[in-house]
């Protein structure tokens, strides 16, 4: 191999500089980044499995903008949650008075106390497993929605809400995904 | 030599905009507020992904998610063993096994991590290796997203798969990845300067290995090259020069030391043909980053809960500390960066501010070569004291790594005086096990005898009770002593300070046998003269 003066060869120079390059490119990827971070997936998770987790409107933002984040926190919630409530039937119409799936039924009813209100009743089938703290509707426009929930009595959660509310909305509408976890 | 051009910068630029934005994602991950990921696993991870070196450890990462899959007793997924174990710290996971015991046949967690069983193979995942993995999966997570990766591994999860399947995954994985680092990690050289530096001192030819770079050199090259700014790069400031020329020194150590870099041995699979092992750069980048590890230790979390050193005893060693053997070396660059450098930082500064005049060029420097080194030896007696202040405190706590310490203070000390002389010397390794642990508490019992100053251990301990009294630093009262996290703290201090200590040392032996001040009178003309070419001034 030909050598260089100093009893280098060109092929021991390209270790070094290649190890230069390498040492350089770390040095950016791991110092000060002059960029807005990108969001986590360590904060979405905490996002889908932390009842009380509070989002920052930077991740609440990019799941309005981002599809392939959506995408992944629609496919976290599947994997993840332990009520899937899927779309209505294709024979429902208009609003949903109650939506059923295995182990868990969610009924509508209107507050006597108050007209603009409604309850929310979530009824789980096993009372002995741990009762859901979130529940995440998934509108066909692929929105997310997420609320805390109370703790369950006797395998009953009781919620009022806004009737109006995107949240009751979204409950009731035949095109959207319910998770409770 | 590539040139670079400005156009193809920026695109590299952009390309790079988005894994630099997931690294700060994997960075900015907290756990309860504190970093879920360690400095060094950041950098541990953004090693393997610029020298794309990361295949065995996607083996090792899908090795890692049939195990965490199998924690999940009810739904087999392999997300909680990651996101709900806290941390990324060994001990956490190693925790999170054991309360998943016991796990199903093939897979079993033991003292030195989980061992997965595929007919008649069994690998290993060490629970020290399991934060990188753990930082793995959320990078891997992030930039190609979870909704592709749970696809990817579904095939290892709810059991022990075949080792086929494990690799077919690892394998898939790191197509995945591959293709994703094609668009976003630079190709181009991005260490322009010190290619430039390398050709240069491999054509001036005067040294070999990591003598290439030397003390002429790297002025020579400043002189050449300072009052240029082309596309090859910035060599204006001498500290500029200085670091690059640190770090190719760096790179020409280890290879010479790993790989006898005289075309002796080959480095890689095929040199000739221009392929080099990518593992063989992380190995080589990690030495690197690995040689200035011990100060950065003391700047950071926890260690900074302690005040070892102040912000201007930070600042002198960082002159100093600049990986094994580099600045003895080096001695003559190191004292031409720490006196010329800055005054020409000053002058970088004025000018940035409007306000450079003639004094800045030519005056004085804040101080000649012989009152730097002082400045180093000071420091060097501040760090033998805090190492004393340190003992004191491990002592107090009977923490048993005092030993380590006392010998590495006094590697002359007579210890015999430990050993009970009515013990047999038993041959049988349990009982010398605990004969050792009677020797440690005998240590101890001596170091603790009120008033002791005799012998050699009680006039170390009479100074380094005088040396923890004096320190009034954070981290250094009598309060501190009953904590155990001052004490961790002064175990891993104790570390970084002594490996300082021995570079410093070094660094002051070496260079006090010189003479220094014809060097500083040749130097200031030379210095000055180059300033006011680059700077104007009167002359200029």
């Amino acid at each position: 191999m030909a050598k260089g003066q100093s009893g280098q060869g060109p092929g021991e120079f390209d270790f070094v500089r290649q190890t230069l390059d390498a040492a350089a490119l770390a040095g950016r990827l791991t110092g000060p980044a002059g960029c807005r971070a990108a969001i986590g997936f360590a904060e979405l998770y905490a996002y889908a499995t932390e009842p009380a987790h509070a989002p920052r409107a930077e991740l609440l933002l990019a799941l309005d903008e981002d599809e392939r984040l959506r995408g992944d926190f629609a496919a976290l919630l599947r994997t993840t949650a332990s009520i899937h409530l899927p779309q209505a039937a294709a024979a429902s119409s208009g609003a949903l008075s109650a939506r059923e799936a295995e182990g868990c039924r969610i009924t509508f009813r209107d507050s006597k106390a108050d007209a603009a209100q409604i309850y929310v009743i979530i009824e789980l089938a096993d009372t002995s497993a741990p009762a859901p703290g979130s529940l995440f509707v998934c509108g066909a426009d692929q929105t997310v929605r997420k609320i805390a929930l109370p703790e369950a009595q006797d395998g009953r959660i009781q919620l009022l809400l806004e009737a109006d509310s995107d949240l009751v909305q979204g409950l009731r509408d035949i095109d959207t995904e319910v998770f409770l976890r | 030599m590539d040139v670079v051009s400005a156009e193809e910068l920026l695109i590299e630029e952009g390309k790079s905009g988005e894994l630099i934005a997931v690294f700060q994602a994997v960075q900015e991950t907290t756990i309860n507020d504190l970093p879920k990921f360690s400095r060094k696993t950041c950098h541990e991870l953004a090693r393997s992904i610029a020298c794309r070196s990361y295949g065995t450890a996607l083996v090792e990462l899908c090795y890692m998610l049939v195990a965490a899959s199998a924690c999940d007793r009810i739904g087999g997924r392999f997300e909680s063993f990651f996101w709900d174990s806290g941390a990324a710290r060994a001990s956490a996971f190693r925790a999170y096994l054991q309360a998943a015991e016991p796990l199903p046949d093939g897979i079993a967690a033991d003292g030195a991590g989980v061992t997965v069983v595929t007919g008649d193979d069994t690998f290993t995942v060490t629970y020290g290796r399991m934060p990188f993995l753990s930082a793995m999966v959320e990078f891997l997570m992030t930039a190609l997203g979870y909704e592709v990766l749970d696809e990817q591994v579904r095939p290892l999860l709810g059991g022990v798969p075949s080792r086929a399947s494990i690799t077919e995954t690892a394998n898939a994985i790191s197509r995945q990845l591959y293709d994703y680092l094609k668009d976003h990690l630079p190709t181009a050289h991005t260490q322009r300067k010190t290619h430039e530096l390398l050709d240069f001192l491999g054509a001036r030819g005067t040294g070999s290995g990591p003598d290439l770079v030397d003390d002429p050199g790297i002025l020579e090259f400043w002189l050449g090259y300072s009052a240029e700014a082309d596309e090859r790069g910035d060599f204006k400031t001498y500290q500029g020069v200085f670091e690059a020329a640190v770090q190719l020194r760096r790179v020409l150590q280890y290879a010479f030391e790993r790989y006898q870099m005289t075309g002796a041995r080959s480095i890689g699979a095929d040199r000739e043909a221009g392929e080099i092992d990518p593992a063989a750069i992380e190995e080589a980048v990690a030495a690197m980053e690995e040689a200035v590890e011990p100060l950065q230790r003391l700047a950071e979390s926890p260690l900074d809960e302690i005040k070892f050193l102040n912000g201007r005893e930070a600042g002198l060693a960082g002159d100093v500390a600049l990986g094994p053997g580099v600045a003895p070396a080096l001695a003559h660059s190191v004292l031409r960066n720490a006196v010329f450098g800055k005054a020409q930082n000053r002058i970088t500064n004025a000018l940035r501010h409007g306000g450079l005049d003639d004094g800045l060029i030519d005056g004085a420097p804040e101080a000649d070569y012989n009152r730097q080194l002082k400045s180093y030896g000071d420091l060097l007696g501040r760090v033998e004291t805090t190492l004393l202040a340190v003992f004191y405190g491990l002592a107090h706590g009977r923490r048993a790594e005092t030993i380590d310490l006392v010998l590495a203070l006094r590697p002359d000390i007579d210890l015999a005086g430990l050993k009970d002389s009515d013990e047999p010397e038993w041959e049988d390794d349990n009982v010398v096990l605990l004969h050792a642990t009677s020797a440690v508490d005998r240590f101890f019992d001596g170091l603790a005898e009120t008033g002791r100053k005799t012998g050699p251990l009680g006039k170390l301990m009479g100074e380094a009770r005088k040396a923890f009294r004096g320190n009034a630093r954070q981290g250094f009262s009598e309060d501190d002593l009953g904590d155990d996290d001052i004490l961790d703290g002064y175990v891993d201090g104790a570390s970084a300070l002594l490996a300082l200590h021995k570079e410093l040392s070094d660094f002051v032996d070496g260079a006090g046998r010189i003479d220094w001040p014809d060097h500083f009178d040749r130097d200031t003309s030379i210095f000055h003269q180059h300033f006011r070419i680059l700077y104007g001034g009167a002359d200029g």
